[in-house]
């Protein structure tokens, strides 16, 4: 397709001169100097990662953490048993007599009650009049 | 007996050449091959780009023998930097924009030392033996030498570099507009040229 654009026409036309023919050669022989002088650096993780040092100081670290773990979680002393509920300690029986005073007596139940708790209405005493008491 | 193929054609995979035009992916692998030190990656990003980088250089330049130096230091650079070449995420915009600077780099170094006017330098040739085109290719040097070089760049790295706005913006450190802006003004102060000298 071509473009009616005067300027661009003209620059389609033509083209950018060619690199001298020995450019390639001196360009390529100055970069491989360069490449060999230069080592190549690795990014800084791949640095970590390869480093020895690095790698002894998180193999130490590791170890004092398991080793500190270790030692914080063996028994130093006898261990002291802690029931949880004081109230059932094992220990002497208690005083029998305060065991009898505490101790309820058992309910019989074909026994009945002492106390009539029975409520029944009774005939109200006839009321004397005020007459009966002037006699009397 | 009949011969059986030892690669199935259709499911190899397709290999593109190495061109100026290729996907970013092969930039990418060209980079990491240097990146991993292979010296072949060089030669072929010199075939690559070994042209436009030169051309780009002259357009700056103005000078063949500072241009064949750019491209030249363009390489040591990239050689230099290759550790750094995995980060780069256009390659392409990358090595034009290396270049660049090293251009400009020479035109301060330039300026304390008497130089050929830049309306004496061949910017464009013809292709091929062709009278008229040569005609052409004088006129448009001269034309070309007339804009102002950050006009000048920016037609060059558009319609010889196959550049998008967004990649001249990258490589000559512009927002995306302003790149198309300069194209636009300078293919209009080229026309008027054109007017002016028939």
């Amino acid at each position: 397709m071509t473009t009616r654009d005067p300027a661009r026409r003209l620059l389609d036309r033509v083209e950018p001169p060619a690199p001298p023919p020995d450019l390639e050669a001196r360009s390529l022989a100055a970069a491989r100097t360069a490449m060999a002088r230069t080592p190549a650096r690795t990014d800084l993780w791949s640095r970590v990662w390869e480093s020895r040092a690095a790698r002894l100081g998180w193999a130490a670290a590791v170890a004092g953490l398991v080793l500190g773990h270790v030692i914080l979680s063996l028994p130093d002393r006898p261990a002291v048993h802690r029931p949880a509920a004081p109230l059932m300690l094992p220990g002497p029986a208690p005083d029998p007599e305060l065991a009898e005073a505490t101790t309820l007596p058992p309910l019989r139940s074909d026994r009945l009650p002492q106390l009539d708790t029975t409520f029944t209405r009774r005939p109200a005493p006839p009321a004397a009049t005020q007459g009966e008491h002037h006699d009397a | 007996m009949s011969a059986v193929p030892l690669v199935d054609e259709a499911a190899a995979p397709t290999t593109v050449a190495p061109s100026f035009d290729m996907p970013r992916e092969r930039w990418l692998d060209l980079f990491g091959d240097l990146a991993d030190g292979r010296p072949a990656a060089l030669d072929a990003l010199y075939r690559v780009t070994g042209h436009r980088l030169y051309g780009l250089a002259l357009w700056v330049t103005a000078s063949p023998e500072d241009a064949a130096d750019v491209v030249a230091d363009t390489m040591v650079r990239l050689a230099e930097q290759r550790d750094r070449l995995r980060r780069v995420k256009d390659p392409r915009s990358w090595l034009l924009a290396v270049s660049r600077r090293l251009a400009l780099d020479v035109l301060r170094r330039r300026r304390r030392r008497p130089s050929e006017p830049l309306e004496e330098a061949e910017l464009v040739t013809a292709s091929g033996v062709n009278l008229d085109r040569a005609v052409d290719a004088a006129r448009a040097s001269a034309l070309l030498a007339a804009l102002p070089a950050h006009h000048r760049e920016v037609v060059y790295l558009r319609h010889y570099a196959d550049c998008t706005f967004a990649a001249i913006g990258r490589v000559v450190g512009v927002p995306t507009f302003t790149a198309a802006s300069r194209y636009r003004l300078a293919m209009a102060r080229l026309r008027r040229s054109m007017e002016r000298n028939p």
